[in-house]
Parts: C-alpha cells; sequence; structure tokens
C-alpha cells in the first residue's frame, strides 16, 4: 500500500478502511458528508491540503481543524417538549438562553417577546438539515451561512439512563458537561474523507486549490447574511451567560490511500467546474451534496473494481482500466422491465465486487505476512495475531464456530494433511467471514444509501432495485462537465463525457465501449430507447434543445 | 364515361406523403402538369426581400434557417435564377464554383448538412473572412439551425460569427450588420398564408370540371371546397394555425399546404366516391371538419402529419359543453337560434342527407323505451360530429371558442387585441400566479411579487424566505409586434414587463435600470391563470414550469446580485387561515427586531 494521505495512525483498522480509507460508514446521512465536509473546511480557515501528518513542522500549517460547539443555537432551535432524549440540564439551559434572548431585543413593546422568539425559532427550524427523528444534539441544520454548521454532538450515556438529578443548581457552565463531539456516529469521517479526496486532486494546482476554497468561502460567507448574524447572536448569547472559553472543538483527519490516483484529479476538476455557476445559493448547495454523494460512490466503485492494482492506484491507466459499469434504467418499465432486470444485475454486482475485493486484501496481505516470516509450526499462532492485531478480533457472536473452524485447520496442518497454501487460502476465507458481518453492516450499503438519496439508485423501498438518474443529479452532472461559457456541447458528447469519467452507460454507444451489449445480450434497440428517455427528461428540464434536424445541444441553463 | 376532376388528381400528390417530399417539395409538385388556375405561388415577404437584396450591386451574405419544408431550397432557387438569370439551376455544378456576376462571387450551400464537419467548417470559416476582410465573395448558406449552432460552437475562431449568427436568430434580422443577413424561417408565421393556399384550393377554375360530374350534388370534396371558399370559415382554419404559433409550435409552409390539401380531400378520388356514393355509404366522415384532425383514427395520415398531432391534442369536440350540445340536439330556445339551426343542419352530405335529422327526430321526440338506447347512442355519435361542425360554421365564436380546451384562451386573445378592461384584473391574476408557482404555496397576495427560496429537503415545513420584492404597479402587459421587414410575421406577442424594484433604484444612485421583459406564451398564461384561480400545480407542471423557473432565475440575477445585507429577513409562515409574510430584522449588534 501507498503511503496514506491524512493524518495516518497504525492502529487497528477494518478491511474497508484498508481499501477505501478512513472512513466511509453506513450510518452517515448523505447530506451530512457535504455539512462535514464543509465544517472541516471551514475549520481548516478555507484551505485545502491541511491536516496532513507528514507536514505538520511547515510555518503557519494547521494540523487540525477547528468547529465551533454551537450548543447554544443548537439547543435553542431543536430542544424543545417533543424531544426525544429529556434531560433537565439540557431543559434549564434552553429556558436560560431564551431568557437572556429576550435582551436581544432593541423594543420590548408591541408583540411579545416570547412569539417574536418563537418565529426566530422555527425559521431556523425550517432549515433543519435532516429528516429523521433523531435526539437534539443529532440533529443539524441546512448551511445557508457559515453560522449554521453544527457538528455532531452525543450526551453520553442519555439513550441509557437518563439524568435524574435537579440541574437547578448547577453553574451555568457545567450544564454542557457530558455533551461529547468525537462520537462520529453520524459524523463518522466521510466528509473528512472528501476533504482529502479533493485535497490530493488538487496537490500541484494551487490556482484550482484557491478557486474551489474562494467559491465555497463565498457560497457560505457571502451570502444569506442577515441569518448568518441572527444564527452568530444567538449562539453567542449562550456563550457570554456561560463564560465558556473554550467554544470550539478540535481534530484530526482520518486518511486516504493512493493520493496520487488520477481519479481525484478528475472530481476537483468537476467540483471547480460545477461552482463556476450562478445558482442561488440554496440551490447551489443542494447541488452540490448531490455532486459530493455521487463522487463518492463513484470513488467507492473504482477502488472495489477487479483491475484495481494492488499495489496502488499512481498512474493515470486506473481511470480506465477501473471504470465501473452503471447502466441506468430510464426506460421505467416502458420496455417490460428488461433494462431494470440488467441494471438491478450490475447494482448487485457492485456489491459482489466490494465483498470481492475485501476477500482479496485479506488473502493478499495474509500470504505477504506468511511468506516474509513464518513456516512450519509456528505459522497459525502467527497468522492469529497478526490478524488481531490488523483488523481487530472478530468480536461476533459466531466466534465460537470461527474458532471451531480454525481449531480444526491447525489440527490438519500439525498432521501434515494439508499443504502450507491450502492452508494460507483456508484461513483465508475463515479470516474474512469473521470480519464480513462487520463489513457488511458498516461499510457495504453506504453505496446504497447515499446512491437512493441522490436519485442515483431507484426505488427507496421495494424490490428490483436499480440504477437510474433524477432529475436533480441530472443537472448536477451537467453542470460539473459543462463549463461555463463554453459552447452548448451535443448530447452523444456529453453521454461520451459521462461514461468516460464515471462509467454510466446510457445509450448504445457507451454499451458498446463498456462492453456491455455481449454480456447482458440486449437488443441495441433497447439503449436506443433509453438514449431518447434521456434526451426526453433533458428537454423537459431545459437541459438540452432539440433542433428539428436532430441535432440536440446541451447547455447549462 | 367516368368523369374526374384533375385537380383532386392533383391534390393527392400533396397528401400521399412519402420520403420523396421530405427535400424539394416544390420540385415534385412541379413534375405534374400544372392545375387550371396555375400551380400555387405564395407571395412572401422573404422572398420579395431576397430578391431585392440581390438585387442590389452589393448583395449581403444570407444564411437562411429552419425547418424541413420551411422553403429553404426553394429560395435558394429563386435567388440563384434572380443573380445569374437562368431558369434551371444545376446544384453539382454550383457546389464546386461560386457565380459570378460583375465583381461579386456568389457561393451557394443548399444544404450545409450535406456537407461534413470539416467542409462545413471551411465554409462558414470563408464566410467569416469575407466579412472581416470586406472581400468580394457572398455566401447563400441554407441550413438547419442545430446544424449550425454545433459547427459555429466547435470552432474558437468563429466565435464573433457565432455571437452575430445569435444575435439575429434571437432578435430578428435587424439587430445585425447590413453585410450578414441571418433568417430564421421558423420565426415566419405560417397563418398568414392560410387564406391565400385555400382561397386558391377553392377557386372556381379547379371546380368547373365538376359540372359534368352525375354525382355533383352529393360529392363531399366539392361541399368541402364551397364551405372552406367560405370567408368566415376559412378565418376559423387560419385561427387554428395562429393558435399553434401562440403555442409556440411552428408549422412548416410544407406542412400547411399537405394538411389543407388533406382537410379538403379527404385523400379521396373522384372514382372511388362515385363508387361510394352508388352504394348509398355514408360519406359525412369526409367533411372537412373531420379531415382538418386528420380524419379516422386510425389513419395513416394522422400519425404522419406533425400539425393533426399538434391539434389532435386539442380534443375539439371531444367533450359535452351544454350551450353547444344544447342547440345540437334541440335547436336552441329562440326563433332566431331555430332559424340558425336549420339553416346549419340543413340535410347535406356531410350530414348524411336526411339521417342527422331524422336521428335528432327520433331522440328528441322520444320513442319507445326499448328503442331509447339505440336512439340515444345514434344521436351521442352525431354529437363530436355536430359539434366539430359548429366550431367551423356557427358564427358565435364566445360559444364554440370553448371548444378548445383553453379555459382563458379569450383573455388571452383580448389582451392582445388591447382591450384594457380586463387589462387590471389579470395583472393581478398573474401577480398572483407567478408569487404561487415561485414558492409553491397557496399564497393570497396579489400586490407584490414575491421571488422566493426554499430548502427542500428540510423535515420541517419549508418557510420560502423572499429574496426579491417588487410591487404590482411595477409589472405591466404589453403587446409586441416585432415588426419585421425581412419576413412575414403576424403575430402579436403578451410580453410581461417588470420594472426594478424602487430600493433598488434609489441604490443606483441614477444610473439607469433596465426593466426586464419575459415572453408569455398562451400554455404558460394558461397555467399562471389556473393557479390563480385555484387549481393545482401539477396541471401544465411539466410544460410551464421551466419558463416559470427562467423568469425567477432572470429576475434575481438582474435584480438580486448585489444586494447590500439590510438585515432583514422576510418569508412566508402558514397561519390559521392564510399564508402571512412576517419580517425579521437583525442589526449589527445582533439585536433582533420584528420588521416593519
Amino acid at each position: 500500500m501507498t503511503t496514506p494521505y491524512g493524518y495516518f495512525q497504525d492502529t487497528q483498522h477494518p478491511v474497508a478502511v484498508r481499501i477505501w480509507g478512513h472512513r466511509l460508514r453506513t450510518g452517515q446521512h448523505w447530506i451530512e458528508y457535504m455539512l462535514e465536509f464543509l465544517s472541516v473546511l471551514a475549520g481548516f480557515e478555507y484551505r485545502l491540503g491541511q491536516g496532513l501528518g507528514s507536514r505538520a513542522d511547515e510555518p503557519g500549517y494547521l494540523l487540525e481543524y477547528k468547529v465551533p460547539k454551537r450548543l447554544g443555537l443548537r439547543r435553542f432551535v431543536f430542544y424543545d417538549e417533543r424531544e426525544k432524549t429529556r434531560d433537565s440540564r439540557d431543559a434549564r439551559a434552553t429556558a436560560m438562553l431564551r431568557q437572556q434572548l429576550r435582551q436581544l431585543l432593541a423594543d420590548a413593546g408591541g408583540r411579545t417577546d416570547d412569539e417574536l422568539l418563537e418565529q426566530a425559532r422555527s425559521l431556523l427550524r425550517s432549515f433543519s438539515a435532516i429528516e429523521e427523528d433523531r435526539s437534539w444534539y443529532a440533529k443539524s441544520l441546512f448551511p445557508v451561512h457559515e453560522a449554521f454548521l453544527l457538528w455532531e454532538a452525543l450526551r453520553k450515556g442519555s439513550t441509557l439512563r437518563e439524568y435524574r438529578r435537579s440541574a437547578d443548581d448547577l453553574p451555568l457552565a457545567e450544564l454542557d458537561q457530558g455533551v461529547e463531539f468525537r462520537a462520529r456516529n453520524f459524523f463518522a469521517r466521510g466528509g473528512e474523507l472528501y476533504y482529502l479526496l479533493i485535497s490530493a486532486g488538487t496537490e500541484g494546482d494551487p490556482q484550482r486549490r484557491e478557486r474551489i476554497t474562494e467559491r465555497l468561502q463565498h457560497l457560505l460567507r457571502g451570502n444569506n447574511q442577515a441569518l448568518g448574524r441572527l444564527a452568530h447572536s444567538i449562539d453567542a448569547a449562550w456563550s457570554t451567560l456561560t463564560e465558556q472559553d473554550e467554544r470550539t472543538v478540535s481534530g484530526t483527519l482520518g486518511w486516504i490511500p493512493d493520493p496520487a490516483c488520477g481519479l481525484y484529479r478528475q472530481f476537483a476538476e468537476d467540483l471547480d467546474t460545477f461552482l463556476d455557476n450562478d445558482l442561488d445559493s440554496l440551490e447551489c448547495l443542494e447541488l452540490l451534496a448531490h455532486l459530493i454523494g455521487f463522487q463518492i460512490v463513484s470513488y467507492i466503485y473504482h477502488r472495489a473494481h477487479p483491475a484495481s492494482p494492488l499495489e496502488g492506484h499512481s498512474s493515470g491507466s486506473c481511470l480506465h482500466a477501473c471504470r465501473p459499469e452503471l447502466l441506468i434504467d430510464l426506460l421505467a418499465d416502458q420496455d417490460g422491465g428488461i433494462l431494470r432486470d440488467r441494471s438491478a444485475g450490475l447494482l448487485r454486482e457492485q456489491d459482489d465486487r466490494q465483498l470481492r475485493r475485501a476477500r482479496e486484501l485479506v488473502a493478499d496481505e495474509l500470504r505477504g505476512w506468511a511468506d516474509e516470516a513464518w513456516h512450519g509450526e509456528q505459522l497459525m499462532d502467527e497468522l492469529d495475531a497478526e490478524v488481531a492485531r490488523r483488523y481487530g478480533g472478530a468480536k461476533t457472536r459466531a466466534k465460537g464456530k470461527h474458532d471451531r473452524s480454525l481449531a480444526e485447520l491447525r489440527a490438519r496442518y500439525s498432521a501434515g494433511a494439508a499443504d502450507r497454501d491450502s492452508v494460507l487460502r483456508e484461513y483465508g476465507d475463515r479470516a474474512f467471514e469473521a470480519l464480513s458481518p462487520d463489513f457488511r453492516r458498516n461499510f457495504l450499503a453506504v453505496h446504497r444509501k447515499i446512491g437512493r438519496s441522490i436519485g442515483l439508485i431507484a426505488p427507496r423501498k421495494g424490490p428490483q432495485v436499480r440504477y437510474v438518474l433524477g432529475d436533480t443529479l441530472l443537472k448536477t452532472l451537467v453542470l460539473a462537465l459543462l463549463p461555463r461559457g463554453a459552447a452548448p456541447m451535443p448530447v452523444g458528447e456529453f453521454l461520451e463525457h459521462l461514461h468516460y469519467r464515471y462509467g454510466i452507460v446510457i445509450g448504445p454507444g457507451e454499451a458498446r465501449a463498456a462492453e456491455l451489449i455481449d454480456r447482458l445480450r440486449i437488443n441495441e434497440e433497447y439503449y436506443s430507447r433509453n438514449r431518447d428517455a434521456l434526451l426526453g427528461r433533458m428537454r423537459r428540464a431545459g437541459l438540452v434543445t432539440q433542433y428539428s434536424d436532430a441535432t440536440a445541444l446541451v447547455h447549462r441553463r | 364515361m367516368a368523369v374526374s376532376n384533375p385537380f383532386v388528381d392533383y391534390l393527392s400528390r400533396y397528401t400521399t406523403a412519402s420520403p420523396d417530399h421530405e427535400a424539394a417539395f416544390d420540385e415534385f409538385l412541379a413534375q405534374a402538369p400544372p392545375p387550371a388556375a396555375g400551380p400555387l405561388r405564395l407571395s412572401t415577404r422573404v422572398e420579395t426581400f431576397l430578391r431585392a437584396c440581390f438585387q442590389r450591386p452589393d448583395p449581403p451574405s444570407v444564411i437562411l434557417t429552419g425547418n424541413a419544408g420551411d422553403g429553404k431550397t426553394y429560395l435558394c432557387r429563386q435567388i440563384v435564377a434572380a443573380f445569374s438569370g437562368q431558369a434551371t439551376v444545376d446544384w453539382e455544378a454550383l457546389g464546386e464554383q461560386p457565380i459570378e456576376r460583375g465583381n461579386v462571387r456568389l457561393h451557394v450551400v443548399k444544404d450545409l448538412s450535406e456537407l461534413g464537419d470539416a467542409r462545413g467548417q471551411a465554409v462558414l470559416a470563408g464566410l467569416a473572412h469575407s466579412l472581416d476582410a470586406g472581400t468580394n465573395d457572398r455566401y447563400l448558406i441554407a441550413a438547419n439551425e442545430g446544424r449550425l449552432r454545433y459547427l459555429l460552437g466547435k470552432e474558437p475562431s468563429l466565435a464573433a460569427l457565432y455571437r452575430n449568427v445569435d444575435e439575429q436568430l434571437q432578435r430578428g434580422v435587424d439587430s445585425g450588420s447590413s453585410q450578414l443577413v441571418v433568417i430564421n424561417l421558423n420565426a415566419v408565421t405560417t397563418s398568414t398564408f392560410v387564406r391565400d393556399a385555400l382561397d386558391w384550393m377553392t377557386a372556381d377554375e379547379h371546380w368547373s370540371a365538376c359540372e359534368r360530374c352525375p354525382i355533383r350534388e352529393r360529392c363531399p370534396i366539392r361541399h368541402n371546397a364551397q364551405r372552406l371558399g367560405d370567408e368566415a370559415i376559412a378565418g376559423r382554419v387560419q385561427l387554428l394555425y395562429q393558435l399553434l404559433e401562440h403555442l409556440d409550435i411552428h408549422v412548416t409552409v410544407r406542412d400547411m399546404l399537405i394538411h389543407l390539401a388533406y382537410t379538403l380531400s379527404g385523400n379521396q378520388r373522384c372514382a372511388e366516391l362515385q363508387r361510394l356514393d352508388a352504394k348509398h355509404s355514408d360519406l359525412s366522415g369526409v367533411a372537412y371538419y373531420e379531415n382538418i384532425w386528420g380524419g379516422p383514427a386510425n389513419s395513416m395520415f394522422r400519425r404522419k402529419a406533425s400539425v393533426v398531432q399538434h391539434l389532435d391534442r386539442l380534443q375539439v369536440g371531444e367533450h359535452s359543453l351544454f350551450e353547444i350540445d344544447d342547440f345540437v340536439v334541440n335547436g336552441g330556445d329562440s326563433a332566431t337560434r331555430h332559424e340558425a339551426h336549420r339553416a346549419l343542419f340543413a340535410p347535406t352530405v356531410d350530414l348524411d342527407f336526411r339521417r342527422f335529422e331524422q336521428d335528432r327526430r327520433a331522440y328528441v321526440e322520444g320513442g319507445a323505451e326499448q328503442q331509447a338506447d339505440e336512439e340515444a347512442a345514434a344521436m351521442m355519435g352525431w354529437l363530436p360530429h355536430c359539434r366539430r361542425k359548429l366550431f367551423f360554421e356557427w358564427r358565435a365564436p364566445e360559444l364554440v371558442n370553448k371548444l378548445i380546451p383553453f379555459l382563458y384562451l379569450d383573455t388571452y386573445l383580448d389582451l392582445l387585441r388591447g382591450d384594457r378592461a380586463t387589462l387590471e384584473q389579470v395583472r393581478r391574476d398573474m401577480v398572483l400566479g407567478l408569487n404561487r408557482a415561485f414558492a409553491r404555496l397557496y399564497l393570497t397576495d396579489a400586490d407584490n411579487l414575491y421571488v422566493t427560496t426554499q430548502y427542500l429537503h428540510s423535515g420541517e415545513q419549508p418557510r420560502p424566505l423572499v429574496r426579491l420584492t417588487i410591487p404590482a404597479s411595477g409589472i405591466e402587459f404589453l403587446v409586441d409586434q416585432r415588426p419585421e421587414m425581412a419576413y412575414d410575421r403576424d403575430r402579436l406577442e403578451l410580453v410581461v414587463r417588470i420594472a426594478p424594484p424602487p430600493a433598488l433604484t434609489l441604490r443606483q444612485n441614477g444610473a439607469v435600470l433596465k426593466p426586464e421583459r419575459w415572453r408569455l406564451n398562451l400554455l404558460t398564461f394558461e397555467y399562471l391563470l389556473r393557479l390563480a384561480h385555484g387549481g393545482t400545480f401539477t396541471i401544465l407542471a411539466e410544460e410551464c414550469e421551466l419558463s416559470v423557473r427562467a423568469l425567477k432565475d432572470q429576475l434575481l440575477s438582474a435584480f438580486a446580485a448585489d444586494a447590500p445585507d439590510t438585515g432583514m429577513i422576510e418569508f412566508f409562515v402558514a397561519e390559521r387561515q392564510r399564508y402571512g409574510l412576517k419580517r425579521l430584522q437583525i442589526d449589527e449588534h445582533g439585536h433582533l427586531r420584528s420588521g416593519g
């Protein structure tokens, strides 16, 4: 494995992390990737390329990012009578804050203060970013302004035991005690990973870095300033009240393998092109969340590809060799579900690829260690120790079964009934089986979860899950592929680009290039109709103008 | 001996649409002997304009764009003939070298799409060079707009030419230079030629051959010709074409001719009709007012002709309207109405002579219950047919226009005619409709236009933020008739003009801000008015949402781009019975107030 890029500490890492970096996890909601990314970026003062362990000694370099706690704002917006994890400390804190906030009102005449506060509160709350029903500390706001960025918090033990003591006597500063910011269940480092991807993709291209960070900074600070001031002053009220010194939390990044992979540069280019738009800020952020989600899914597929070189992606050849095949079904059963069926198959195959990749990694590493060091009797013991050290022990209920099968293997080896190679192979299989529940639970569903939310995978619930392209995602991709001010692009060229960069297959040309015609064994006509369906969608969405001679040009507006 | 009218055969050349027709329609027609009144010659302004251009000693270069059937090749031929003085045109030779006259060299490209990418770009490069360097080369190029844009867009060195072409395509010929004229035949209103075409088709000379025909008084085609020769009915046909233009649908001249020919003849021939008449067949289905929608449900013509596909969507006559059905069935409730009914429903071939009256009587005057169903069915079968007949023949437009499923068509047409009476009310409706379309809430305020934005994935009910407020007094309707010298364009367009909000004008310290203009076609007008009157967001949303979003983006970038930070937050909140506008004001010190 090549040198990891980021803040690497050689501790135990699950298999998924060794392939895809630290880390992506199922628990993270699709919009939290963007929220975490923006928080980290703001925490690094809008500079990319910070946080790398190897550069800590450079002058002016930031090794840690600092994110504001903003508990005051968070409680004010989210903690109310309907809150599911009640805590008397939070109740008191909210009440105190509301009292303090009444002093913010310039004149107390006319309308009652409470109503005004309530209006402000419901306005802020209408930007709640996550639809699920979570506790107040795990909810987030859509970042209409930088002051809205909330980092994931957790009140330790709140779901297990209720805080029974009265909070009335506690000093105010202690009300925030017990709220932790490093749980990383929801902000599970996916945003950090994206930060690293873009940083790696802009190494050696300082102008692109400059453009990206400048635009993101403008997006967060240059719009909706009144709302930002509102959020800021609410939080400031709490800080003054509790006289806190420590208002920020600092954190370090995770890491990614193969920083020289060509895919990251491509991501950075697309992000750069996308950000050069004049959309309304709310819409721009929404599309940005879609783009980030899509690029992360792309990243997963890229590294899961069977042709993914084991020694690492460092030449540009991986862009071509590791391109996935994402057959998009746009016909919606008009064709009797044939395309849907094939597309569903390719989606399932992506799951298989990830599993296979993980399995290969385990087998490969085991072989590597065994070749280096051990022979004879020690083999089994050393393997056990190494696995425990690298991957963490397999804490599963099936441990008993796992131990038994290992014991049986050991016996066979000692008896000389099995040769070294087959033992290694079998050991690898068993080890992977022990590790795979964790893999399946925490990693395998990431691409589906993100895909469903951004409109890449449908339906949300139900059978025959396959690849589609929602209108929002379509618009996002057009903005990411077509530079502003460029001449309109013919549709054929646009589809080629989609395939070349992301492996998206819609029409017969791309199907041929991806060698799917023979593999899937369906008539080319289906792909043609698929392409026509895309054209119709894009025309209705205003992304394509179709002229009478069947020339269709894609444009940005 | 069988009698047949050669003009009917001539018409069938129009209606038997085949791939031969796609190119050089008029050449195909010219291969047949001309009919009695001479071949059809539509005098078009564009032809006059181009001839005048090329008679000058220093003609411009010309680019013609348009769909297949708009007349690009025809015009090229006329110009070349006038320029070179020769009647026949050899396209092959022209492709190789230009025509010379005096010191002007004219390069002619009859179809840019026929040339490959490289040659096409070479031609355009030549044109660009001739414009820059002021040489004696002139170009006459016919192209499809898509291909033209594609070729110009690919090559950065042609950027200036692209801009010139784009300007003229969007704003008309006058916005361009005098050296290069770009005419978009898509902008020509085909409805202008409907009357002339019908006049020619129904000219007496073409129908004199019918005198000796045994079924003269019973022939559906001759009946059609007589009716379509009537001024009022021809005007109704023209209305349908104008309606399509209001929906931004362009019909090419070729398609119009084919459609009108089919309307007249139904693709029938004299011998066949004589045979059917001898068998006493029902020929009411060949009526012009059935043909015009494409004829029988499964006719091939219906599938091929684009005009018919558009008209078909209007479904005229399919839905019941009480006043009309009542009139058809009962004959009306006043003496004048009775008289009108008698005149309209006299026994003619399109009503299968007496059969309609018989069926009607049978239905109205009762009968034994046993037969009631049959009579009702027969009458019901006649109703769509009669509704369509009345659409053309009953001189009561305020009633029959309701057969077109646009609720606000008459309002739209009134506005175009400059009727001030409805203007104020419609303006308020427009503002209300736009407010609802932007915010996706049933707002009730029509005094101001609110351009809003919101976060769509919120777990809570969204509160649209107001980005821009424009008082309704700054919004007005204009009827725009872009007078075009270069081609026929008889279309009035409705434009909404939106003035910049007063606060913005103050800030600019006297710099003049242009109001924004937004073109409104019939479909979008209908969408907004329906919204204003309580319709749901889904009706016509697919077709119109885009245009409304484009307006939103246009207003935001024109008026809200550099909005200073006033500390004011405006948003809509659901109150008990309506949506209210709330304002919060926050100053630099972080003090919060409710805004004034």
